[in-house]
């Protein structure tokens, strides 16, 4: 199993909405050198096609790690009134004005790290037919900010993590041609903390908007920071034990161009998430469960019951030509298509008799969409290898990502850049054909400046390091074909 | 097992990984009850203030609402004098005109000819003036003709008219009973007692017989007894049906007002607790110049009662006129000494408003032949009538007050029928009465009245408003930063007796029972610190602006005596404190 953490996904309660970082990023599935032309268990996921064309049947077992740093300085550039105010429009009276929201902010970070674990088996069967299964994790992210930080009200602490289950089969439908396809089933689980700022929350503002309290308000998904982060709205959040399930496929074409050429065609459907888990609320603040018990307004202190998030993991088409430049060198560069584009928004409902609230028009249930509007993402690497005469072989890679969020709704949750890659790696042949891969990839962001953050939500600086070290053991199964 | 449990099992077998996710949901963290404050025993509490500054924010209470309210609360909530005059009239002008034989009673029915009573229609017979009879041959007229001109009227216009004998009724009945002199209110400074003058003439209308439909009518007017030691024995014998709300009623004030609790501590035990902010507010929360700061819906158009049954007690004894003029204006008529409630006064009382309605002196002669006077009637300016004959022409009535005179005629005729003395007490019942103040006009008198007492609204506003929570002996108030210099910053604000909310039945929560209300700079508390200076319009509450640093004492409602030390402000609406048990 490939543990790949290349962005950090994480699930944000915005209303308490609900949303994966943008990260979620062209995965890394079995070693950091696997692709649509990489002959190696992992065709399983990364090119059913080319099942037909391994040597033979394999098992290609990876234990790694995954640790990284990701740096956030915010940068306040709004003006918020004092957090414990409260105005209910802006502007607010310059003597309310929080002075010491301005400029940077304390800089935060979280060091994810997290052990992988990842397995294929797979390979030609017969002359034209291949077969394979995987079990891995595309996705995952353990990471854990300040509590306190000013990243908070988008994230604190997350762990996701979507476990893959691929069984593939490829078939050579000629000479030089073989296609696949893989069936996947897909489990994830998510646990997220945050604060949840009432202040963003549609609910919250309608609810004061209309009777019985009647108050025109700025709160709700636009407003603006003057009525943001302030104490009593901004509530403790918890999303956890959320798991989903869902069915994809994956699809691949390989063609054998010429003895030294051969290309690599693969489609991931990506699946539609739907994680189910329990939400726990603090509303315990005077303000939410007494002070406005007349009106009506009395949430119990802890409100806790079903939590739904949806979120789609990306449709992806991934090209990759195979070069055997000389015996020892073969290059595998490549471009993947990511299409972020569909993920315009994190969605979550929240189901409790405890969120009812009717003398305010508020239902037992709560949807929210926390807007991302991300963008498609195109990737390039170029991998290759070298052979030493009677040695290890060296693998190494570079490349780049395009980044999928936009300024206007980038965050902490989802940092993310234009991102450099790189990677190196040896593999040491035993007896029997075994080997062994290690190998060391990096993942880094450039330095990203935003200013233009909606509603001054996450302006500020984003830095990304990612660094994965795995081993994988390749076991062949059976005799060479 | 669990739905969630059946999740986390899958989650172990499916997910080696979620052994990476430790992670733990919100969780509150519990507030240990630490039980009373011990002597010499030191606590430290957080106070804040926040304000949800609602504008035009409109609090309306329906009907229903308001029948949930301890009824001591809406009885002290005035909302008018209605004057009585209009509905007795209305209820006099039903009895003169009514058919006799629906009158029920002979009382009523003999009620009826005395306000129908003209010089025409007077039976001298068995009055003080039964010697006109005798001389109306010989002089020439007449007895009503005399009366009629002594009294200035027409022989066939009544003796006493409906509007005198209404203005008198509504005086003298509803003036002379305690309901109609004073009502409760709200304890304040200027009323120790809670009693307020009403209007003479009028009764005072509370917001508990609105909502009540009037149904303590009767009983507030009824029999009582007085502080001399007589009873009254009221004046409405029945009352029922009224008209004056609609189920729709509801009363909706617009205020611009901090809807949110003063955060304060029990000093028992250190713990938190509410205060309702509307009584610290009150004075500011109303725009009184705004048309619709109040709005009162739900009143009937005219309202009216649908029976009323009055009842004017009649003197067990006749009373007899007087035989002098002196002292002036009343002579020694023993009916001036009767208690004001009784028919007796109340019409020589009617009698004697007619009488000096009219142009004084007033002298009538009737002459014989060549203008030879045989007798002659005179009205001083004082009411003493006298009656001279010249002649020989019989004996004229004793000299009395006009007012004794009409008395005794309307004596003898409320007794016709066979009624013995003491048996013509007047009861009449009329059915559909109009009140005689249209439901417009009573919104403004009521709209006009809060206005100029918007306090009187503190109490219910506070209840429809119950935000008052555990026992505090002093809260936090923040001044508002656009406030003036003198009134920003940090205060502490002793808790007042208008703090104390009322219970269902009426009762107060807890009783003010503070030793030594206020901040002090000693902790024998001889020292006061605390005024009642202007801070958010509270002018009640005695308070002290604190700073970091400053100690105080104070003493609970136990007597108990703590020192306060103000700790460094967690932020700008926050107060630290530290609590010390002295004693």
């Amino acid at each position: 199993m490939r543990y790949s953490s290349v962005t950090l996904p994480a699930l944000l309660a915005a209303a308490p909405g609900a949303a994966v970082a943008s990260g979620l990023d062209a995965p890394v599935i079995g070693t950091a050198f696997s692709g649509p032309v990489a002959h190696d268990a992992a065709a399983v996921h990364h090119n059913p096609g080319l099942l037909v064309h391994l040597d033979r049947p394999a098992l290609l077992a990876s234990l790694g790690v995954v640790a990284g740093h990701i740096g956030y300085t915010r940068d306040y550039r709004g003006a918020y009134q004092l957090a414990d105010g409260f105005e209910l429009r802006g502007p607010v009276p310059a003597a309310l004005v929080d002075a010491s929201k301005s400029g940077e902010a304390g800089s935060v970070s979280a060091t994810p790290f997290s052990p992988t674990l990842d397995v294929f088996v797979g390979g030609r069967v017969h002359d034209r037919l291949g077969l394979g299964l995987g079990v891995y994790v595309p996705y995952a992210a353990p990471v854990s900010f300040d509590e306190h930080g000013p990243q908070r009200f988008q994230l604190q602490e997350a762990f996701i993590a979507i476990t893959r289950v691929t069984g593939s089969v490829g078939v050579g439908v000629h000479d030089k041609v073989s296609i696949g396809a893989g069936v996947s089933y897909l489990f994830g689980l998510a646990n997220l903390k945050k604060i949840q700022d009432f202040g963003a929350v549609k609910d919250f503002s309608d609810a004061l908007a209309g009777p019985p309290v009647s108050q025109a308000n700025d709160f709700g998904p636009d407003a603006p920071p003057a009525v943001r982060e302030l104490d009593i709205l901004a509530r403790p959040f918890s999303l956890t034990d959320a798991t989903a399930h869902a069915l994809s496929f994956v699809a691949g074409v390989h063609i054998q161009a010429n003895p030294n050429v051969e290309i690599g065609l693969s489609y991931d459907h990506g699946a539609e998430l739907e994680f189910e888990g329990d939400f726990a609320l603090d509303m315990n603040d005077d303000f939410f469960t007494q002070d406005l018990a007349s009106e009506g307004l009395v949430y119990a202190p802890l409100v806790q019951g079903d939590a739904f998030l949806t979120f789609r993991i990306p449709k992806r088409v991934a090209a990759s030509v195979g070069v055997d430049v000389s015996d020892v060198l073969r290059l595998e560069p490549g471009l993947t298509w990511v299409k972020w584009s569909d993920v315009d928004a994190f969605r979550i409902r929240l189901e409790s008799p405890d969120l009812a609230q009717p003398k305010f028009g508020l239902p037992p249930r709560s949807r929210a969409e926390l807007p991302r509007r991300w963008q498609d993402s195109l990737h390039a690497v170029l991998p290759g290898r070298y052979r030493l005469t009677d040695g290890p072989e060296l693998l190494w890679l570079v490349g780049y990502e395009s980044p999928a969020s936009p300024d206007e709704t980038i965050d902490a949750a989802s940092p993310d850049g234009h991102r450099l890659l790189g990677g190196f790696g040896a593999r040491f042949g035993f007896a029997n054909g075994m080997s062994l891969l290690a190998d060391l990839k990096l993942q880094a962001t450039l330095p990203r400046e935003v200013t233009s953050s909606e509603n001054d939500l996450a302006n500020g600086r984003y830095t990304l390091f990612i660094a994965a070290v795995g081993a994988h053991l390749t076991v062949p199964l059976g005799g060479a074909q | 097992m669990t739905r969630r449990a059946l999740r986390r099992a899958a989650l172990g077998a499916l997910l080696p990984l979620a052994l990476s996710g430790c992670f733990e949901a919100v969780e509150l963290v519990q507030d240990v009850d630490k039980g009373e404050v011990q002597t010499g025993e030191a606590r430290e509490v957080e106070l804040r203030m926040l304000r949800l500054d609602v504008k035009d924010y409109r609090q309306t209470l329906s009907l229903a609402d308001l029948k949930r309210l301890p009824k001591a609360t809406l009885e002290e909530l005035w909302l008018l004098d209605l004057e009585m005059l209009p509905l007795v009239t209305n209820t006099l002008l039903y009895l003169r005109d009514a058919n006799p034989a629906e009158l029920g009673s002979q009382a009523a029915i003999n009620m009826q000819t005395l306000l129908k009573m003209s010089p025409d229609e007077i039976d001298f017979s068995a009055t003080q003036l039964e010697e006109l009879l005798a001389l109306s041959g010989a002089i020439g007229a007449p007895p009503a003709r005399a009366i009629a001109d002594l009294m200035q009227i027409h022989r066939a216009e009544v003796v006493i008219p409906l509007d005198v004998a209404a203005q008198v009724l509504t005086i003298g009945l509803i003036g002379s009973h305690p309901s109609g002199q004073v009502r409760r209110g709200a304890v304040t400074p200027d009323h120790p007692d809670g009693l307020y003058d009403v209007t003479p003439g009028t009764i005072p209308v509370t917001l508990a017989d609105v909502v009540e439909e009037f149904a303590s009518l009767q009983q507030k007017f009824g029999p009582v007894d007085l502080p001399d030691g007589t009873r009254h024995p009221g004046f409405i014998e029945e009352a029922s049906g009224f008209a004056v709300i609609e189920d729709q009623f509801a009363m909706t004030v617009k205020v611009d007002a901090n809807a949110l609790p003063y955060k304060g501590i029990d000093l028992t035990d250190g713990s938190g607790a509410n205060v309702n902010s509307i009584g610290v507010q009150i004075e500011q929360i109303f725009d009184t110049s705004d048309p619709e700061w109040m709005q009162v819906e739900g009143l009937v158009p005219e309202p009216g009662i649908g029976r009323l049954t009055v009842r004017v007690a009649e003197n067990p004894a006749f009373i007899p006129s007087g035989t002098r003029k002196d002292p002036v204006p009343h002579g020694d008529s023993p009916v001036w000494d009767l208690p004001p409630w009784e028919f007796e006064r109340l019409v020589a009382r009617m009698a004697e408003i007619t009488t000096f309605q009219k142009r004084l002196p007033n002298c009538v002669e009737y002459t014989v032949g060549a203008g030879t006077v045989v007798f002659q009637g005179c009205v001083d300016d004082a009411g003493w009538t006298t009656f001279e004959t010249f002649n020989n022409a019989g004996n004229p009535p004793e000299p009395a007050y006009m007012a004794d005179v009409m008395l005794n005629m309307a004596q003898v005729r409320l007794h016709d029928g066979g009624l013995a003395e003491g048996e013509a007490s007047v009861a009449f019942t009329v059915r559909d009465a109009v009140v005689g103040l249209g439901s417009a006009d009573m919104v403004e008198r009521i709209k006009i009245n809060m206005a100029q007492n918007p306090k009187a609204l503190r109490e219910l506003a506070a209840l429809t408003k119950e935000t008052t929570l555990g026992a505090a002996d002093f809260f936090y108030v923040r001044g508002r930063e656009t406030a003036p210099p003198a009134e920003q910053g940090d205060w502490l604000f002793f808790i007042a007796p208008s703090d104390i909310p009322r219970q269902p039945d009426g009762s107060y929560a807890r009783p003010y029972a503070y030793p030594a209300p206020g901040f002090f700079a000693d902790e024998a508390l001889t020292q006061p610190v605390a005024v009642t200076t202007a801070v958010d319009g509270d002018t009640d509450h005695l308070k002290v602006q604190v700073n970091p640093g400053d100690t105080l004492y104070v003493a609970d409602d136990e007597g108990r005596v703590f020192r306060l030390d103000v700790g460094a402000k967690p932020s700008r609406a926050r107060l630290k404190l530290g609590i010390r048990r002295l004693r």
